[in-house]
């Protein structure tokens, strides 16, 4: 069953166009690397799969749903509870401490109708934080953490919704190998754990090798080579 | 509510923005605290200047259109119209002869009890004791016991034109609040002015309050009442209500008001302002988290519903510290003399703010009205702009 699927899709910033009628599907449970170099459109892309941006021409269809009518009410459900989003720079709120970051799409869910089976209970958030080995920076703030503990932090809020779809745009770019190596490892371990899809996009050969068991992509200007 | 502090904490939690907010707030405070503080001046200065009217005067005054006349000409038609509280006045003017100057005054001949009963004011005259105006004390450097001289004109035909004078000890000083009636009035027990003058037992005015079953009349009571008391005394006599003196000058301060808060407005629009930017510059500084907080999955709505919560708490601090900073200026306004006002322009010799609640509540509403619609048009900016534009813009 596709989870995620584009038909013909087209994106211009004012006269560029970034995306050329592109199409492609990506099935539940499955991992995908999309490689590219920078400027083949591959960010666009997975922020478009990701109902962050929107198209200028063609369709994006979530479980066969075209999302393009969906209201900001009903896009927002979806990125709260179904997609996970990874991005290469952390995006923690430095005002809130490790704990509140973690548990704030939990807390934007708790005043909507969110599915209460789906989420993680605090259990299971401390046990994949262990895992992560971030279990004693709770009290924290991301100003006090490394590059590296920001992107475990990063990946255990994205992953504390059961998400079906994890969007991970250069999710090691910032890292030194050796976390690199962690979180890739994590990612793929989670995605399994939690029959995720995982979409991962980046420029590097070595970075998508690490996803070995992924189905992997080729874009150049703008659309699947 | 604590995902609101939690939400608070994010955008104003820095110093910068903190301190940018702190000064637009206190800015607002301020511009609202010059609006009901100017019109609460005014207001204030309509109140007292009536109530300093009304405790000279009563409700209402009737004088003889040929002058003098004699209260059992008039009797009958106030009991008749249950006029049970008011007193008989003899109203003339005079030379107060002080030791280094002399000066023309308001005589008024009261009946100390009932003119209490009318006006409230308790004049402490009886015969050869006389009670000045306050200001009139400060001019002559006059103190309770001392001896002044009151030249009449009146009464000296058989004197060949030559003015009379008496000797009189003050009794009382008389705080009257109007400036003009303070510096020139001066209290004598009625019988004796009528002898002095000759009147044997006529008057020139009776100053009377409405009969018994308008418990707190309104102005426009005083006024209908004051219709037919005309309607009743006839030709002969002229009723007034205690305002007509000033009421030129009354609803001209009404206007003057209306326009002036209208005027004002101006210096909460440049407040305003500072609120839209502040709103521009944490959609500027602070776009990364409102953005990651969409992406995971606050609504727009949820947002706006943030926005304008905060905005209405802006307000509410605002209005509260307005309203602090009015009283300050109340208190300075009663403490200190730099406040004190050139009488002899303003009638008043002090003023007071009087805050009128429908007013007070009128400005604040038309502040929230201004405050969101330019959160209303800051957020609509933002609004149309694609998320993942404004992502990229910042982390590029």
């Amino acid at each position: 069953m596709h989870i995620i699927e584009c038909k013909d899709v087209s994106k211009k910033y004012g006269t560029v166009e970034v995306l050329k009628g592109l199409s492609c599907n990506f099935e539940q449970g499955k991992h995908y690397v999309i490689q590219g170099a920078s400027g083949s459109g591959k960010s666009t892309l997975l922020y478009i799969m990701g109902g962050l941006d929107s198209p200028t021409s063609g369709q994006v269809l979530w479980q066969n749903e075209d999302y393009s009518n969906w209201n900001d009410d009903r896009m927002a459900k979806l990125r709260n509870r179904d997609i996970g989003f990874i991005f290469q720079f952390h995006y923690l709120l430095p005002t809130m401490s490790i704990r509140e970051n973690i548990y704030l799409p939990q807390k934007i869910a708790e005043s909507g109708d969110a599915n209460s089976s789906r989420i993680m209970s605090h259990t299971e958030i401390e046990a994949i934080a262990k895992k992560l080995g971030i279990e004693s920076l709770f009290d924290r703030y991301p100003t006090e953490l490394s590059g590296g503990e920001r992107q475990r932090v990063n990946l255990l809020r994205a992953i504390s919704m059961r998400p079906r779809v994890l969007l991970c745009d250069e999710p090691t770019g910032n890292l030194d190998s050796h976390n690199s190596k962690i979180v890739t490892e994590i990612l793929h371990e989670l995605a399994f754990e939690f029959k995720a899809t995982l979409i991962v996009i980046t420029h590097s050969e070595e970075v998508a090798a690490t996803f070995h068991q992924s189905t992997r992509l080729h874009m150049k200007d703008g659309t699947f080579v | 509510m604590k995902n609101f502090i939690s939400y608070f904490k994010l955008f104003f939690a820095d110093k910068s923005s903190l301190l940018f907010l702190s000064s637009v707030i206190l800015g607002l405070a301020f511009s609202i605290s010059v609006i009901i503080s100017t019109f609460s001046l005014m207001e204030g200065f309509v109140v007292s200047l009536e109530s300093s009217l009304q405790q000279n005067r009563g409700d209402l005054s009737i004088s003889g259109r040929r002058h003098f006349f004699k209260f059992k000409d008039i009797s009958s038609t106030l009991k008749r119209l249950d006029i049970t509280s008011f007193s008989t006045v003899i109203t003339s003017e005079s030379f107060l002869v002080g030791a280094d100057h002399s000066q023309g005054v308001l005589v008024e001949g009261i009946e100390p009890k009932s003119y209490k009963q009318v006006t409230k004011t308790k004049i402490l005259v009886s015969r050869d004791f006389v009670a000045v105006g306050k200001e009139l004390a400060n001019l002559f450097e006059l103190k309770v016991g001392d001896e002044v001289d009151l030249l009449f004109a009146a009464g000296n035909k058989s004197l060949n034109g030559t003015p009379v004078a008496y000797t009189f000890k003050i009794s009382s000083i008389i705080d009257s609040q109007l400036y003009q009636q303070s510096l020139r009035v001066v209290y004598v027990a009625k019988e004796q002015l009528q002898e002095l003058l000759n009147l044997n037992e006529k008057i020139n005015q009776v100053v009377l309050k409405l009969p018994t079953q308008y418990v707190y009349p309104s102005r426009n009571d005083i006024q209908s009442f004051s219709t037919v008391l005309q309607d009743e005394l006839g030709y002969e006599y002229v009723v007034r209500t205690f305002w007509e003196k000033y009421s030129g000058l009354l609803r001209a301060v009404k206007i003057e008001k209306f326009y002036i808060v209208a005027i004002l407005q101006v210096i909460v629009v440049v407040s305003i302002f500072n609120i839209m930017a502040l709103l521009l510059f944490i959609s500027e500084k602070k776009a990364s988290q409102i953005f990651l907080l969409q992406v995971l999955g606050m609504t727009k709505d949820r947002f706006t519903y943030f926005w304008y919560s905060t905005v209405s708490l802006f307000w509410l601090i605002a209005c509260i510290l307005s309203l602090g900073f009015t009283f300050v200026f109340s208190l300075l306004l009663e403490k200190w003399d730099l406040f004190q006002l050139p009488g002899s322009v303003y009638h008043l010799s002090k003023l007071e703010l009087s805050l009128n609640f429908y007013e007070v509540l009128g400005v604040f509403s038309v502040v929230l009205i201004w405050m969101y619609i330019v959160t209303w048009w800051s957020m609509k900016r933002w609004k149309n702009d694609p998320l993942i534009q404004r992502m990229r813009k910042e982390y590029s």
